[in-house]
């Protein structure tokens, strides 16, 4: 079972990073989940449906995601095309703006930590 | 299968109408899209893991805080019901006997009291109903919790 500071390290940037993906262009669940998962899956773990689905759910209540419902070509079920609102790219540009600090100042820190162990 | 599947995740959300549509929705979708991509409802049902399984993640995501559920009130009012009602009764049978009786005869005196139901019995009755019920209500409950 993986530490707990660990998950929720790791659930830190996951917003953030889903908001990035959707910046790059309208998309899906199951596309989201498989760009997700290809690209951050090794360090980040793998990404789970009953985790994401919930998550775009919440940001789309919180006015940063829209919402397009496209019949699906397979069995007539429909598809949720995400894609970000004004606000949503707002927050994204403030969430990758605390980002780039929060690393700065890690990164200092554990920068310190280093020279002294040397 | 993926029927069974979604009938028994919405068995455990408790959540808002509008909200559990949504799940179960995406729900759907998950299994349209995967077929899409070449997937098999199989390798999707055992990537999902159980509906039991499923639902707590969903549930852990949207931070949900459980409502009390049906028992726990059912509980709550029949313990109140029997608690007020055995009050109302030890209340009625304690004044029985007015202070200031004049006499207190030993045998029953032939004045028959017009009118005035005596309602004690019922409150006794319902004060049992109500225990009864919180029992069975306290069963319930704890078969939920273990279940």
């Amino acid at each position: 079972m993986e530490d707990r500071y660990v998950r929720q390290f790791k659930k830190g940037a996951l917003e953030m990073i889903l908001l990035c993906l959707i910046a790059q262009g309208e998309t899906y669940g199951y596309e989201l989940l498989t760009r997700l998962n290809l690209q951050g899956g090794s360090v980040l773990g793998y990404a789970r449906e009953g985790t994401i689905y919930p998550i775009l759910y919440r940001l789309q209540e919180q006015g940063l995601l829209q919402i397009r419902l496209a019949p699906s070509p397979a069995n007539g079920g429909m598809k949720k095309y995400y894609s970000l609102t004004e606000q949503g790219r707002e927050a994204l540009g403030e969430l990758t703006d605390f980002w780039e600090k929060y690393v700065r100042c890690v990164d200092g820190f554990l920068g310190q930590a280093k020279e002294e162990t040397v | 299968m993926k029927e069974e599947y979604i009938r028994r995740v919405k068995g455990h959300l408790p959540l808002p109408r509008q909200q559990k549509r949504e799940v179960l929705r995406d729900l759907e979708e998950i299994f349209a899209s995967a077929g899409e991509h070449g997937e098999s409802e199989a390798q999707v049902l055992d990537r999902l893991g159980s509906p039991e399984e499923y639902a707590k993640e969903v549930l852990a995501q949207t931070g949900f805080a459980p409502r009390p559920g049906k028992a726990a009130l059912g509980l709550a009012l029949s313990a109140l019901v029997c608690g007020v009602c055995l009050a109302l009764f030890v209340w009625s049978q304690s004044g029985r006997l007015p202070e200031d009786a004049i006499g207190g005869a030993v045998g029953s005196t032939g004045i028959q009291v017009a009118g005035g139901v005596d309602l004690s019995p019922l409150l006794l009755v319902a004060a049992a109903v109500g225990l009864v019920g919180a029992v069975l209500f306290a069963f319930w409950l704890l078969r939920k919790r273990k279940g």
